[in-house]
């Protein structure tokens, strides 16, 4: 009997380690493992183990084995709160089982009153068997229900646990050869999903206020429990659900206010931003990004460090081009942050307002053109501006700026934008140019195809040179862009100068090119 | 264990002792079946340290977890259990993995006193041990007296389940502080009942005049549904789930006036929309109950999704066309209860007939869901009313176990002929089967066979 004090003194030390610990502990493994020694002691001796449950003690037939008055933390006191009357132990228990027992019986709350019978009826433990008390009602008490004419008014009766006492001759027979298995479940990860689907439903059909109001308060107070569970996917369906309905009683839009604020929070931006860098699947990425873009402005500055710092080029398009839809609704704020970012955070915006293609933004980029010489600087403005301000800079002083209008406008649309080019060509000043913005004026040119056109690349092409190097390199230039106006007659000016010493070869270069084609 | 190996089991050992009944010495046949259950056997003391096979109310139970067999090996399964009953043999334990030599000895041994009239548990046991048979043990089969006690003891308590969810169910609907604690107790206490009793609690199924027809087709539904599980081997948690769900899928019709959920006539279309909203309202009911602290979602899908068919089709409209497993389940039940149930807009069909129905009907009902719903309730599912050879009639009480009915009352005579002939409906019959069924849980006894 000594063992049995034992086995119970451990047995109640590991649910308190447990209790305190929140957890199996080193020290509650040992425990067990000590209580279950003791038991596999005692059952050899005595076959199962009923230990009686009253509220300040544990016995075994009337003998005493643990005492506890009666206080808050007293697990006899608990167990039979719960409805607990007897734990009997079979033969065959093992570890597994012993620690579920205990890890049940610990995660309870003392003050809890309902669930402990539940969750030892979930166990399905095949070595523990429990007693418990539970309202039953006897066949009299009925009244308002019609009965089959039968049955007769029997008192009901539970059954006791019988459990049969050991048999020292009959050892084999009387042990357990079940192993303890968990058993089978439905996929309760789809649980969050199934909870808001249903939510979705019933607010679809529902229309009294008060049951609305109950059905978003669910919803409410699930998204704290996805979060901290790292299921951005629900997040993500809270999210669109929360979107798809309108709302007119304040009382529901406070409630879908509470549900954007729990799903905007920082806490949800990291896990939001943890996903679009370190997740390997596309639709979680995707997931992330929408959700970013629905925290909108909130998440700007940690999408920019996020920017700063990543090498993946495929993360990188998509912050930027979530940055974008994000400050398509913000323009003030980019322009804020644009004046007073630095280098690095300051090209990263530029290359933004070089995809929204947003006027709102000239005045601005203006002012930092007079005042940054910066390539991106120009390369933003000119995004930004319309055609007729790009030509516009075509008499800007500085070359480099005129060059990059050149390669902005591509091909000549109008009249207008014709003779801009011709007088160019044509005055005085294209024959000082940098070699960089002849070629590309003279490329311009040639995107249109006209006799005027021809009739400018033959009056460059016949200026005397006089042995000037400068001349020749623009003569080979005129030659080059030439052949890219579509028209014979271009051929055949281009043939003419098949005999010329300096241009001879960039001319049989363009007439095989042609005859190929 | 998988089911499986219990299925190759009873099909070894099962043909082993025919086999030993036959050549009643060691042949060669008997030692050619002998290696196959001896390699079987050491299949699973990979797995197990000890290995029990017992008999318990018709039932074959390994190591205390019942044999599920479907009708393919029904056969031999029903043989195994009448032949280890005729020896008296309650159990075989197999307390290590025995010798080839042991296991012929065994089943030679078995098979001889099979083959003669006298059945003597004592003399088997003796002369096992004469052989030197120690890794196989026999125990004697429990005295019938006492085990009938026993099983009208859990017929009582399975009948006062029901009465009390039904009680519970009326109050649901009518007290603003019901909870869902008592739904929970209702749905563990039948799911025991079930494991212990299963085929008298499907049978009491049959009963649908106790309170109003939702209160008792809810019961109803609820018992079948949990049987599902328990045959599909869902865990407890989920069963819980799937009878909660069973419980409170239909309770939303108590919102339905009266006059639109029993008119005789067809429904107009305001009155079919009427009628399609009770999911909603009965999913609402268990959102709104007291003491859900975590909304229980599968048996709330369940509620929603039980008018959705397994193609996608039926009410209401909702964002899901492919059903949960719960809501699958709860389609046949409901269906399988609502068929079998008199009612004033339809014709009551036999339990017999109501599966036929549910067989054919492949686009509603999740077919694979469909065989496992055979698997519980058999061909004539337990409740039936059906004729025996020689032209009495009975109600079957469990797969094996048919009350005789003289004068609308189960008799005690035990008639010769067991042999079913074909199911009854309840219009080729002048007594209500449910009375019958109310009388074998009675402390007088009744006839059974």
């Amino acid at each position: 009997m000594k063992d049995l004090d034992s086995f119970v003194n451990y047995f109640i030390k590991s649910i308190k380690n447990h209790k305190l610990y929140q957890k199996v502990s080193d020290t509650t493994k040992e425990f067990i493992e000590k209580s279950l020694a003791e038991l596999k002691k005692v059952q050899e001796e005595l076959g199962p183990i009923v230990l009686l449950i009253d509220e300040d003690k544990i016995m075994n037939d009337s003998k005493v084995l643990h005492s506890d008055p009666k206080r808050l933390t007293s697990i006899p006191l608990f167990l039979y709160r719960n409805g607990i009357r007897s734990l009997t132990f079979l033969e065959g228990i093992g570890e597994e089982e012993l620690e579920t027992l205990v890890s049940i019986i610990a995660n309870k709350e003392y003050s809890s009153t309902v669930g402990l019978v539940e969750d030892l009826w979930e166990a399905k433990f095949p070595h523990i068997i429990y007693q418990a008390v539970e309202k039953v009602k006897e066949l009299n008490e009925y009244e308002d229900i019609k009965l089959p004419s039968e049955m007769k008014s029997n008192q009901l009766t539970v059954l006791p646990v019988k459990v049969k006492k050991k048999d020292p001759t009959q050892k084999d027979e009387q042990k357990f050869g079940v192993t303890y298995k968990p058993q089978i479940s439905i996929d309760r990860e789809r649980a969050p999903f199934l909870l808001i689907e249903s939510i979705k439903d019933l607010l679809s059909y529902e229309q009294i206020h008060r049951k609305r109001k109950s059905l978003y308060s669910i919803l409410k107070d699930s998204i704290p429990k996805f979060l901290s569970a790292g299921n951005l996917s629900a997040l993500y369906q809270t999210k669109n659900l929360i979107e798809s309905l309108n709302e007119n009683k304040k009382e529901l839009t406070q409630i879908q206010d509470k549900i954007k604020e729990i799903i905007t929070s920082e806490a949800a931006l990291q896990l939001y931003l943890h996903a679009l860098t370190a997740s390997g699947s596309n639709r979680i990425k995707r997931e992330a990004v929408e959700l970013l873009e629905y925290v909108g402005i909130k998440g700007v500055d940690a999408l920019i460090n996020e920017l700063e710092i990543t090498s993946d080029f495929i993360v990188k398009d998509l912050i930027v081009s979530l940055l974008k839809n994000i400050f398509a609704n913000h323009r003030e704020e980019l322009e804020v942050r644009l004046l007073n970012s630095k280098e690095k955070t300051f090209s990263v915006l530029l290359s933004i307002i070089k995809k929204l293609k947003d006027p709102y933004f000239i005045p601005c980029l203006k002012e930092l053109f007079e005042k940054k010489n910066l390539p991106q600087v120009k390369e933003a403005l000119f995004s930004v501006l319309s055609r007729k301000d790009v030509i516009a800079y075509l008499n800007h002083p500085d070359s480099s700026v005129r060059v990059i209008v050149l390669g902005k406008l591509k091909a000549i649309w109008t009249p207008e934008e014709f003779e801009i080019v011709r007088d160019w060509i044509l005055s005085k000043k294209f024959w000082k140019l940098s070699n960089e913005e002849i070629k590309a004026l003279l490329e311009l040119l040639s995107t249109l195809t006209t006799d005027d056109t021809i009739k400018i690349f033959n009056t460059i092409l016949r200026k005397k040179h006089l042995f000037n190097e400068k001349v020749y390199e623009i003569k080979k230039m005129a030659i080059q862009a030439l052949s890219n106006v579509k028209d014979e007659k271009a051929i055949d000016i281009i043939t003419r100068y098949r005999n010329s010493r300096y241009l001879k070869a960039t001319v049989e270069r363009i007439l095989k090119n042609h005859e190929t084609n | 264990m998988k089911q499986t190996d219990i299925r190759n089991l009873i099909l070894y050992f099962s043909s082993s002792i025919h086999i030993a009944r036959v050549f009643q010495t060691k042949s060669q046949t008997l030692y050619q079946h002998a290696k196959k259950t001896h390699q079987f056997l050491s299949e699973l003391f990979k797995e197990f340290n000890k290995i029990e096979l017992s008999i318990s109310d018709n039932h074959l139970f390994f190591n205390d977890e019942r044999a599920i067999v479907e009708m393919g090996i029904m056969g031999r399964y029903r043989s195994l259990i009448h032949d280890l009953k005729t020896l008296s043999i309650g159990s075989i334990v197999f307390v290590n993995l025995p010798e080839l030599e042991e296991i012929v000895s065994f089943l030679c041994t078995l098979g001889s006193h099979l083959a003669t009239s006298k059945h003597s548990f004592d003399k088997i046991s003796k002369s096992l041990k004469e052989q030197g048979v120690k890794s196989i043990k026999i125990a004697r089969i429990e005295d019938s007296k006492q085990k009938d006690g026993i099983l009208r003891s859990i017929r009582k308590e399975a009948l006062s389940t029901l009465l009390d969810s039904v009680s519970y169910l009326k109050k649901v609907t009518i007290e603003e502080e019901s909870n869902i604690y008592e739904a929970r107790r209702i749905v563990r206490k039948f799911s025991e009942l079930l494991f212990k009793e299963r085929s008298y609690l499907i049978a009491l199924t049959i009963i649908k005049d106790i309170g109003s027809y939702t209160f008792n087709h809810s019961a109803n539904v609820c018992i079948l549904s949990i049987a599902m599980g328990i045959e599909l081997g869902i865990s407890r948690k989920d069963l819980l789930e799937l009878g909660i769900a069973a419980l409170f899928h239909d309770l939303g019709k108590i919102d339905i006036p009266g006059d639109i959920l029993n008119k005789p006539d067809t429904l107009t279309n305001i009155e079919y929309e009427k009628i399609k909203q009770h999911p909603y309202l009965s999913a609402e009911r268990i959102i709104f109950l007291k003491g859900v602290e975590e909304v229980p979602v599968f048996a709330l899908r369940g509620i929603l999704e039980h008018h959705i068919d397994y193609s996608g089709a039926g009410y209401p409209d909702i964002s899901t066309k492919n059903p949960t497993l719960f809501a699958r389940i709860i389609r046949i039940v409901d269906s399988y209860d609502a068929m079998t149930t008199p009612r004033i807009y339809q014709n009551v069909r036999s339990p017999f007939e109501a599966l036929k129905y549910i067989v054919k009907s492949n686009e509603i009902y999740d077919p694979s869901l469909v065989k496992v719903f055979l698997d519980v309730m058999g061909i004539y599912p337990p409740g039936s009313i059906v004729l025996l050879k020689g032209g009495m009639k009975g109600v079957m009480i469990s797969d094996e176990e048919v009350a005789i009915v003289r004068k609308g009352k189960a008799s005690k005579d035990t008639p010769k002929e067991t042999t079913i002939i074909r199911a009854l409906s309840l219009n080729e019959v002048d007594f209500d089967p449910s009375s019958i069924l109310t009388a074998v849980a009675s402390d007088e006894d009744s006839s059974s066979i």
